[in-house]
């Protein structure tokens, strides 16, 4: 039988502001989910976990045509890029293609939005890279995670 | 062709100049090592420069 039959709310809105910083000038094109240039962009609730529905990109200045990736890491502890995400606990979710953009104030940048509609357990990772740079530092995308702690 | 200077970020390259060249008739896009060869394994780096002379070898 199983351990829980109903089903289970968030008890508060968790919206973490992905790394807090512009990214994307950085790039790295492993796919395993390694490498240096890998951005945590949220961690689950330390104790009960949580539950991700989506990521939202908007430009910053004008970055350059890109390949944004997010990966799973399960890792609980401190996070180190190039360290803590290994090809064995680390796994790409999603992939967004996203055109260059030229900064403007008379035309909206496209909204992106990633699904991520996926339970997290306590003090794991979601991790984000840019298969491409998105240019110069300054250019690219300050990533927005809706989620909520259980 | 269309070059920007990146520098390589971790593995053996890191701390090694490189390029990202684009191709911009297919739209696709390749890591070289500064002397043209070809980064063919995952790697990281930070663009340095978005505008800068293309390397000799690409005007051969």
């Amino acid at each position: 039988m199983a351990a829980n039959n109903y089903p289970i709310y968030s008890r508060t809105w968790d919206i973490q502001l992905g790394a807090g910083a512009i990214i994307g000038p950085s790039a790295n094109t492993a796919t395993d989910g390694t490498g240096a240039n890998t951005t945590l962009i949220y961690t689950a609730d330390a104790t009960e976990g949580g539950f991700v529905y989506r990521i939202i990109l908007k430009a910053v200045a004008s970055p350059a045509a890109t390949c944004i990736r997010v990966f799973y890491c399960s890792a609980t502890g401190a996070f180190t890029p190039g360290t803590t995400n290994t090809a064995a606990n680390t796994a790409m979710i999603a992939e967004l293609t996203t055109a260059a953009w030229t900064a403007s104030n008379s035309v909206a940048s496209v909204q992106y939005e990633i699904p991520i509609m996926m339970g997290m357990p306590a003090s794991t990772k979601l991790l984000m890279t840019f298969g491409t740079s998105t240019g110069a530092a300054g250019n690219g995308f300050n990533p927005l995670v809706i989620a909520g702690k259980y | 062709m269309r070059y920007w200077q990146i520098m390589f970020d971790d593995r053996d390259l890191a701390g090694k100049p490189g390029w990202l060249e684009f191709d911009d008739v297919s739209g696709t896009n390749r890591l070289l090592m500064d002397d043209g060869t070809p980064v063919e394994e995952g790697v990281s780096y930070t663009t340095v420069n978005t505008n800068p002379t293309p390397p000799v070898w690409s005007q051969a």
